[in-house]
């Protein structure tokens, strides 16, 4: 899965990306969680990289890392999510370059599990006692029983209030 | 339910998207994704010959002389005006209007019937680099340095450039101003 393999971010309104009506998400592990967000916010995915810490930032900030020659901040997803436990095993970490509006957002992640395609009937709502707050980070769950995936509102995330 | 329709306009991306504050000043700021490639204009040297403006790269250009007298080449092509002894090279002046087919008579400023008078005032000999050996072309009058960025740069009209090795290749447009860019590797034989 490289990335020069995933399809670049193009003006796409939040529409179904294929003929039957399905979304590509790209799915990945933090945890034991596997998580989604949309495939056309994936601008590539890196192996981790060399990050500058930055001082008084967020501590789910890693730092800025340079990419080539764009600052682009980069966010561990397991200390924002406050997430414990191992992911599953043969994962590799990664980094997701997603693009937020027009900039870039690192996200580091246990591993990248793949492409899945679900349609909009697949996506059912979490209820908000589930998740904390009237911005919750998780806004849905879509996949079989026993592979549950999460929908990450990226946005959500990278607000301050932890 | 609104309110979850709208979570999900947040989940999917449009690069449009409303980001907030997120990168307003004060937090952590990079440079845009998209941002342009800064385009850095490219120079040529502007000159004229039978009334139109051309143009060639400027780093083809080696030097630019004044027009001597040139020792004529016998039975050389009549494009060929002679050749030039630059500080003991000896380099061959081509006739550019005769190349171009913009006229039909050798410019006279070889041979026995030479008449460097006869010429404009401000005519020069371009020394041009070419991969075959560097040759002097004769230009009217040696204009200015352009700055031209590439993306203005349009490609020839069809009807201009006459097969596939056209020694011109494109139009370059500065407001009203147009160049005609010349390829001299291909305009001299």
């Amino acid at each position: 899965m490289t990335a020069e393999a995933w399809p670049k971010a193009t003006s796409v309104p939040p529409a179904p990306q294929d003929g039957e009506g399905a979304y590509q998400l790209c799915a990945f592990f933090v945890g034991p969680a596997e998580y989604v967000i949309d495939i056309m916010r994936i601008d590539e995915i890196l192996r981790p990289q060399r990050v500058s810490p930055v001082p008084n930032a967020p501590a789910w900030v890693e730092g800025v890392m340079n990419l080539r020659g764009a600052m682009v901040p980069v966010v561990d997803l397991r200390k924002r999510l406050a997430i414990a436990g191992a992911a599953p095993p043969r994962m590799k970490p990664k980094w997701l370059v997603t693009l937020v509006g027009r900039r870039k957002v690192a996200l580091v992640v246990d591993g990248v599990s793949g492409v899945v395609r679900v349609t909009r009937a697949e996506i059912a709502p979490v209820p908000p006692f589930v998740t904390q707050g009237v911005n919750p980070a998780v806004i849905a769950a879509c996949g079989p029983a026993d592979r549950i995936k999460l929908l990450l509102n990226i946005k959500v995330l990278l607000r301050e209030a932890a | 339910m609104p309110r979850f329709e709208e979570l999900l306009e947040d989940f999917f991306y449009r690069p449009e998207e409303d980001v907030g504050a997120l990168f307003d000043a004060g937090g952590i700021i990079e440079a845009p994704a998209a941002a342009a490639v800064e385009e850095s204009p490219e120079e040529y040297l502007a000159f004229r010959l039978a009334d139109e403006t051309y143009a060639v790269r400027i780093g083809v250009v080696r030097e630019i002389v004044k027009v001597p007298p040139l020792t004529e080449v016998p039975r050389s092509s009549a494009e060929l005006l002679g050749v030039i002894n630059l500080r003991g090279e000896v380099l061959p002046v081509y006739d550019l209007k005769l190349r171009l087919r913009l006229s039909t008579v050798p410019a006279p400023i070889a041979g026995p019937d030479a008449n460097l008078a006869a010429l404009p005032k401000s005519a020069r000999i371009l020394i041009v680099h070419d991969p075959e050996g560097d040759a002097g072309v004769l230009v009217d009058a040696v204009l200015e340095v352009v700055k031209l960025r590439p993306s203005t740069l349009e490609a020839p009209p069809r009807a201009v450039s006459g097969g596939d090795r056209s020694p011109i290749t494109g139009i370059g447009r500065r407001r009203e101003q147009l160049f005609i860019l010349l390829d001299l590797a291909q305009a001299l034989p």
